[in-house]
């Protein structure tokens, strides 16, 4: 063994122990998940709804943050203005809080009393405990993951192409459409994804808008809750083994992008 | 063709200062700056994908200040090129006609015309990641012909290509002038650029234009020190003027033409007004120093001897010259040049 060697096997022993932390609760519960239990779970009746609302508001709220993230981050990436730093640090700022208080802020806003809120009621639009109230507290918190994404997007390729385009003759937003918009796709989606991924994962604001319907999470704190670990379990197991299938799309779609890049 | 009018744009690390110039159809202008010095500033205010804060752009007339971009029709060919990468050769040499909505046998005509023109036929079907850096340029040069611009604007066009490459270039380039009697303005900081293909010159120092005319007569009548600096002009000497008609810079004294006030001043001395002789001859010439040759640089065409007198003065003899002055390295030798000779800035 070398001296140059040294130095890589301390950071080998650093990022192994890491990898375990992060990995073995993760395949402990899918391997020592009675599949019995986790059959049922399947089949249990409640279980599989919720399985299909998560997915599907979380959707829901990517959709949304793809019409409203994607000009925002665009915007961001290509103009300075006043205020400019102040939003870009406002859009980080549901990452930072804790989700339950997100949550919170958000039912202030949408209850009587608040202009949000006296709308939402003119408008006789339901909000606590339905689809619309999990897909808000989705989007809120959320969305920054989509709207980074396409940030870095939108700077990963020069604006001089989006320049050159305009100086051979094409508009706005003919540019946008043919140069801007393919050039940063890949990385929107990314963005999409692990948007939709973190909505999928969403617990603490959702909780507090919407408890029923009952998305995934929520169903695994409420099985917890009454009836201990062991009912709770296959459902965090199933929700765990989507996940994990998920990323893994998400992991695979970008490298094969990078793998692409190269030629 | 084009004016500008006191164009102003100050940005955080330069500006530039009231810009005014003005082309005619068919010219080529060169303008000559040290590198950000906002040349590509002032391309993109001209083919407006950048705001000016002041000034205004006449193009045939019409004040285009306002125009977006895309009514001005200025083809903008930047230093990478900026070919689309997410499209083959073949659309990018097409864009400018999609976006116009041509016949699509119009479109295939015109592509194949200015793809054969560029010689790039065999390429139209490659994406713009894997050409070479002259390829990409003649793909990106095709692209914006297509457009038939009224105005070309070049971004220091050469700068990422190798010498051989950039002289072949500049023949495209010359050629693609005449042929299609282009209006060309053309940035770099290359001098041998501007020789080869400009009938206009604008010289940029710290965001001003501090000369601007036919190409002949800036070389002749350098504005300033610092443009006979960046012509490439050598025997440029800081010094005072003392007793009214001397030059004195190093302990030498240099005989001036005319009486000039006391001052400190630059004066600029010509390479090839200057003479060399083995003996101290008498001649018309006002000056005349001894000095040793300090060194000898083999140009194409002609040598220059440097000869250390005090001050390190550049002189072009022929090879005629040189061989029978027998000039070596260390010789002691005689320089005569006429006061007349001595540029005083």
């Amino acid at each position: 063994m070398h001296r140059y060697h040294i130095p890589i096997i301390i950071l080998a022993v650093l990022a192994g122990i890491l990898a375990v932390v992060l990995i073995f609760p993760v395949i402990n519960i899918i391997i020592t998940s009675d599949p019995g239990l986790l059959l049922a779970a399947i089949r249990d009746k409640e279980v599989f709804p919720s399985i299909t609302l998560t997915l599907e508001c979380a959707g829901y709220a990517t959709l949304l943050a793809l019409v409203f993230g994607v000009p925002l981050a665009y915007l961001l990436a290509r103009f300075s203005f006043w205020g400019k730093s102040f939003i870009e640090a406002a859009i980080n700022i549901p990452i930072i809080i804790p989700h339950a208080a997100a949550g919170i802020a958000l039912l202030t806003v949408l209850s009587h009393g608040f202009v949000v809120g006296d709308i939402v009621k003119m408008t006789n639009v339901q909000i606590i405990d339905t689809k619309l109230g999990i897909t808000i507290a989705m989007f809120f918190v959320s969305s920054p993951f989509l709207i980074n994404n396409a940030i870095i997007a939108f700077n990963s390729f020069d604006a001089k192409l989006e320049k050159t385009a305009r100086t051979l003759g094409a508009g706005f937003w003919r540019t946008f459409f043919a140069i801007s918009l393919p050039l940063s796709f890949r990385g929107i989606i990314k963005g999409a994804l692990m948007m939709w991924g973190r909505g999928i994962s969403e617990f603490g604001a959702v909780v507090i808008l919407a408890y029923h319907p009952m998305i995934t999470s929520t169903l695994i704190f409420e099985r917890f809750e009454s009836y201990g670990l062991k009912h709770s379990k296959p459902v965090a197991a199933l929700l765990i083994l989507l996940c994990l299938v998920f990323f893994s799309f998400i992991i695979y779609a970008g490298n094969s992008h990078a793998r692409h890049k190269e030629y | 063709m084009l004016v500008t009018k006191n164009i102003n744009k100050k940005l955080t690390r330069f500006q530039l200062n009231n810009i005014s110039f003005h082309v005619e159809k068919g010219d080529y202008l060169v303008v000559l700056g040290p590198s950000g010095a906002g040349k590509t500033v002032l391309l993109e205010i001209l083919a407006g994908v950048q705001k000016q804060q002041s000034g205004s752009i006449l193009l045939n007339g019409t004040d285009v200040s306002e125009s977006a971009p895309e009514m001005r029709n200025i083809g903008l060919l930047y230093q990478h090129y900026m070919l689309f990468p997410h499209m083959t050769v073949r659309k990018n040499i097409s864009f400018s006609l999609q976006v116009k909505r041509k016949k699509k046998e119009i479109i295939a005509q015109q592509v194949s015309h200015y793809a054969g023109l560029l010689q790039i036929d065999h390429l139209l079907d490659r994406y713009p990641d894997n050409l070479s850096g002259g390829e990409k340029q003649r793909v990106a040069l095709a692209r914006a012909l297509a457009m038939n611009p009224q105005l070309l604007l070049l971004d220091e066009p050469f700068a990422s290509v190798d010498s051989n490459l950039k002289r072949r270039l500049i023949e495209v380039l010359k050629n693609l002038h005449k042929q299609f009697n282009l209006t060309v303005i053309h940035v770099t900081h290359d001098i041998n650029e501007a020789l080869y293909l400009a009938n206009k010159i604008a010289i940029i120092q710290d965001g001003a234009i501090v000369q601007f005319g036919p190409k002949d007569s800036v070389f002749k009548n350098p504005a300033n020190t610092f443009v006979a600096d960046f012509l490439g002009y050598k025997n440029i000497f800081k010094g005072v003027i003392v007793d009214r008609e001397y030059f004195s810079t190093n302990d030498i004294r240099i005989h001036l033409d005319a009486v000039y006030e006391d001052r400190e001043s630059v004066i600029l001395i010509p390479p090839e007004s200057i003479i060399l002789s083995p003996r101290n001859t008498a001649t018309s010439a006002r000056n005349s120093f001894e000095g040793n040759v300090a060194d000898i640089i083999h140009k194409n065409g002609f040598y220059e001897i440097i000869i250390e007198i005090g001050i390190r003065l550049s002189v072009y003899i022929t090879h005629d010259s040189f061989n029978s002055l027998m000039i070596e390295n260390g010789m002691r030798i005689h320089v005569l040049f006429k006061a007349t000779a001595v540029k005083i800035y």
